[in-house]
């Protein structure tokens, strides 16, 4: 108001033209004021942004700008690393150098690209050049790249290219542990495998101790390899489990896949090779039953080994009929019709036990509900919600009930176990921890009994050729068709030393075909049970175990060879072979 | 000043045309400006060549255009420095009718540049003639007042007092004409320009304050329509506003540099923002002084703007010449607004408009007539310029404090 008051008095006296110029000489110092105002709004602004970076203002737009994600990977965790019982690294996280761009110094996104896809044959020029046009400060582009391709970027001389190193998982033993170990995403998440099962306390930076014991995996996967290949089979499965312990000592599934390059799986027809059979996958394994169900005859029937069942004739159930693959004209022990791996005497007996009582049987070794373990993933088992009389007698050996191989190897290792529930575990255990609860399901008279009839399984039976001199190895095998195909499953499941058992081992081959050297067989005597024999004998050099020649080992089961006729117990290994139930 | 500058012939007894103008001249004015030429030139070095590559010219193609535009520059300046206040208006008379035909002339036949027709071919250079309409417009316009001021007689108030000649409505005649003929091209930053100069003149000229409330109503009205009008501009206002509203990437490239900058710069050519910034020589060479030269020296320049403002000012105060002391306001005025403009647009203060720095921004027609406009500061400014000493010469020296005195003694 005093300005205008101090002007109106001016004007007044206007006319002298001194008067209009001491107005002038005010306004042009209001006029100064102004100027000088703007500039030190402008030099307070300057300083904001250099110093402050102009937080007060566009806060947003730092925050989503490249400086953000720089404090993200200050953050980052180094993954935890895999290891095995012996400490052998399985998987590892190591800092990578990772290409990525800041699209706002790119200034040609098209020509940019054509000459990074020359160094990285796999990108796609246009999604790259896409992912460089934005107006962001930072896109990743190729991870994890290699010396030579860093090199080559830097010589592109590109301003808007640059590298930040990130943790990438590698695994030094690339295929050989691949299923159970799995495998991390991009991202440093588990996405299969023990990665994912104990993802959570890996994502803390902690090491897990996996059970696996490195050699005895090799030994495994060399075997199963070995079958696969002269067998042309299209897969094989297998697992060496600790009986005491409970611990997973070596685990494979072939065929199988190499987690440091897994962009190769994606093509059709390679995918299946991530697969893991030995949790994932449900297969009827046949005769390998027989062990069960006869331990449930042995243990709820109170049976005796001596009484013999009419196994002449085919059971009929309806247009169906159990056969035997070599009917017998008489009437066989428990002992004869294990060993001779006979449909009809199992049936026999698991008619006398009935649906409830076998199927309680099951349930308790285990065999019917899915099995969880520290690999993430479990196939759930298939079979009929009710067990008719057809099912109860064909589920007797095997057939219509499909499990994991890990799920039958858990139950047999817990049959041979005094009836103790052996539960697998891929974890390693320290030796104090012996606190956990026992569950027994059948008697430890029962489990004796079935020790002596799978040890005479492997000096008289269908798995001779699984036995291992000074090891005393007992086992079963089974020998399963596929559904409606000229195909079929051969497996084995073993114990050593069958007197005092220590390791429970299960061979898996998928499809097997007949050669020469096996006069055309495929059955699992012939297959599956010289496999599981190389097998122990490399791990009893591996694990330095001393063959046994103890009265006691040698003596084992042979009260039960009474029960063979002589001329059974002369017979050759080419007829044996034949032994072998569907 | 240099010593070497000022040999014996210069003496404080010299009356030759060089001597007198030696000790009439603001020297001080001239070595500020040719200081802030200077470092245009280091500017325009660097920060041309990046643009230069990305249309396809040589590297220093700016650079030496610009050097060659200064040489002209500094010998305009000089030239102009000598000449007689009654000449100056002569002069830019009829320049400002020569720009006013050649405005009128660029819509016909000027060439488009990004969307405005500004430009156009004379003698081999594309000469901008807008741009010479600042300082000219300046000129008429405060001779125009200056004349209705001194024509009125004594006695009376400004309602009743007689009018001997119309030189103020006039002028408003004349700015509303050119403001409607620039809106044509369109250029919004040259009436913006035009428009303050104008105002400062009138308010210097002792006009009240509700008229100049009423004249700034009009301005920011016609900013409105400018932006409900014409697309680019609403575009840069929305940016200002919000500027994840829509693609700012000037803005955000701009602000990036002062940060990328910080206190101390990434060093002479070590910019990078440059590379992106459209016009980074003219438009942005603001964002370019201030991510190579660091915020200390962004100062420093923000500081010698002010300087030679003030420093105008200053030399205001002493002028009894009511002529001059417009258009030398005008002039001050034009070089004021264009680098508040320019430095406001690229700190985000104001939104995004195409205005050269004074002096550091590249660009001939846009230095020239910044030269003309400190050749006629000069030129008005010199100390022999005051009238008549013996009769005004205590009084003109009165500061306003003391007319404040007066005033309310007056009271």
């Amino acid at each position: 108001m005093r300005l205008s008051f101090l002007h109106n008095k001016v004007i007044r006296i206007r006319g002298d033209q001194s008067a209009s110029l001491g107005v002038m000489r005010e306004r042009l110092f209001m006029l100064g004021g102004v100027f000088i105002l703007c500039f030190l709004v402008i030099s307070v602004r300057v300083i904001d942004l250099s110093l402050t970076h102009g937080l007060s203002v566009t806060e947003s737009e730092i925050f989503s700008s490249h400086e953000g994600s720089d404090t993200q990977k200050g953050a980052e965790i180094r993954r935890g690393y895999i290891y095995d019982r012996n400490g052998e690294l399985l998987a590892t996280s190591v800092k990578v150098p990772a290409l990525f761009a800041d699209p706002s110094l790119i200034l040609e996104p098209e020509i940019v690209a054509a000459q990074l896809a020359e160094i990285f044959p796999d990108i796609k020029i246009d999604e790259i050049a896409d992912a460089m046009r934005g107006t962001n400060k930072y896109t990743l582009l190729v991870r994890p790249v290699t010396p030579e391709q860093q090199a080559r970027v830097l010589e592109l001389g590109q301003l808007g290219l640059g590298f930040e190193y990130q943790y990438n998982r590698v695994y030094p033993n690339g295929s050989l542990v691949s299923h159970i170990v799995g495998y991390a995403g991009k991202d440093n998440t588990g996405l299969s495998g023990i990665e994912l099962g104990q993802d959570e306390i890996l994502a803390k930076g902690e090491n897990v101790y996996l059970s696996l014991d490195l050699r005895l995996q090799h030994i495994l996967r060399r075997e199963l390899t070995k079958a696969m290949d002269e067998f042309r089979a299209v897969g094989a499965i297998g697992a060496i489990l600790d009986i005491k312990t409970g611990e997973v000592l070596a685990g494979v599934s072939l065929p199988d896949f190499d987690p440091n390059y897994l962009a190769r799986y994606e093509a059709e027809g390679e995918a299946h090779k991530k697969f893991n059979q030995l949790n994932l996958g449900v297969y009827e394994l046949g005769s390998i039953f027989k062990v069960f169900s006869i331990a449930a005859f042995l243990d709820l029937k109170s049976g005796a080994l001596g009484q013999r069942f009419n196994v002449r004739k085919p059971i009929k159930i309806g247009r169906f009929r159990i056969n035997d693959y070599h009917p017998k004209k008489a009437d066989l022990s428990i002992p004869e019709i294990f060993v001779h791996s006979s449909n009809i005497g199992t049936a026999l007996m698991a008619e006398e036990l009935g649906a409830e009582k076998l199927k309680g049987f099951y349930s308790d070794l285990g065999l019917l509900t899915r099995m969880k373990t520290e690999v993430a993933g479990s196939g759930l088992p298939q079979f009929p919600e009710k067990w008719p009389r057809s099912t109860l007698l064909t589920v007797s050996y095997g057939h219509g009930l499909s499990t994991t191989p890990l799920q039958v190897l858990s139950a047999f290792a817990t049959v041979v176990n005094d009836g103790i529930v052996v539960k697998p575990s891929f974890l390693k255990k320290s030796k104090d921890k012996s606190d956990q609860e026992e569950v027994q399901v059948l008697s430890e008279v029962t489990s004796a009994k079935m020790r002596k009839l799978l040890r005479l399984n492997a000096i008289h039976g269908t798995g001779e050729s699984a036995d291992v001199s000074g090891f005393y190895v007992g086992g079963k095998t089974g020998t399963a068709n596929k559904y409606g195909r000229d195909a079929r499953v051969s497996s084995f499941a073993g114990v050593f030393p069958a007197h005092d058992p220590r390791y429970a081992i299960i061979i898996v081959v998928d499809e097997p075909k007949g050669h020469k050297g096996t006069y055309g067989y495929a059955t699992a005597g012939w297959v599956a049970a010289p496999t599981f024999a190389r097998v122990v004998k490399s791990m009893a050099v591996v694990l330095g175990l001393q063959p046994d020649g103890s009265k006691e080992a040698e003596e084992f089961a042979q009260d039960l060879v009474r029960y063979i006729p002589v001329e059974d117990q002369k017979v050759k290994k080419k007829e044996r072979a034949q032994f072998v139930s569907y | 000043m240099d010593k070497s500058f000022a040999p014996v012939p210069l003496s404080r007894t010299d009356r030759s045309v060089l001597g007198r103008w030696w000790w009439t001249v603001d020297r001080m004015m001239l070595f500020l400006v040719l200081i802030l030429a200077l470092f245009g030139v280091a500017m325009v070095a660097t920060a041309s060549p990046s643009v230069a590559q990305r249309i396809g010219l040589e590297d220093y193609h700016f650079l030496f255009r610009h050097l060659a535009f200064l040489v002209v520059s500094v010998v305009l300046i000089l030239a102009l420095s000598f000449v007689e206040p009654r000449m100056i208006l002569r002069i830019f008379t009829i320049l400002f009718i020569l720009s006013v035909l050649a405005i009128i002339a660029v819509l016909f036949v000027g060439q488009e540049i990004k969307g405005a027709t500004r430009w156009v071919h004379f003698l081999g250079v594309s000469v901008q003639p807008s741009e010479f309409l600042k300082p000219s417009f300046s000129v008429i316009a405060a001779w125009l007042v200056a004349k209705q001021q001194e024509s009125m007689s004594g006695g009376g108030s400004d309602d009743e007092g007689k009018i001997g000649f119309h030189g103020f409505n006039i002028t408003v005649l004349i700015y509303i004409c050119l403001i409607a003929l620039l809106l044509m091209q369109p250029d919004l930053g040259m009436s913006v320009v035009l428009t303050c100069i104008f105002a400062v003149q009138i308010f210097l000229a002792g006009l009240r304050f509700r008229y100049l409330a009423v004249l700034g109503g009009v301005g920011v009205g016609g900013l409105g329509l400018a932006y409900l009008f014409l697309d680019h501009v609403r575009g840069r206002i929305d940016c200002f506003i919000d500027p994840s509203s829509r693609d700012c990437e000037q803005v955000e490239r701009s602000l990036d540099s002062f940060r990328n900058g910080g206190l101390f710069g990434t060093g002479p050519g070590q910019g990078e923002e440059k590379l992106l910034l459209p016009d980074a020589h003219a438009d942005f060479i603001f964002s370019v002084l201030a991510e190579e030269m660091g915020a200390i020296s962004t100062i420093l320049v923000i500081g010698l703007f002010a300087l030679i403002l003030l420093r105008g000012i200053r030399r205001l105060m002493d002028n009894g010449d009511i002529f001059s002391v417009l258009a030398v306001g005008g002039l001050l005025t034009m070089f004021g607004v264009q680098a508040i403009v320019h430095m406001g647009s690229s700190v985000s203060l104001l939104p995004a408009k195409g205005m050269t720095l004074p002096f550091i921004s590249y660009g001939g027609s846009s230095l020239l007539s910044t030269s003309m406009a400190f050749g006629i500061i000069l030129a008005l400014t010199r100390s022999k310029n005051r009238p008549s000493i013996a009769k005004y010469g205590l009084r003109m020296k009165r500061s306003v404090k003391h007319l404040q005195e007066e005033m309310v003694q007056a009271e």
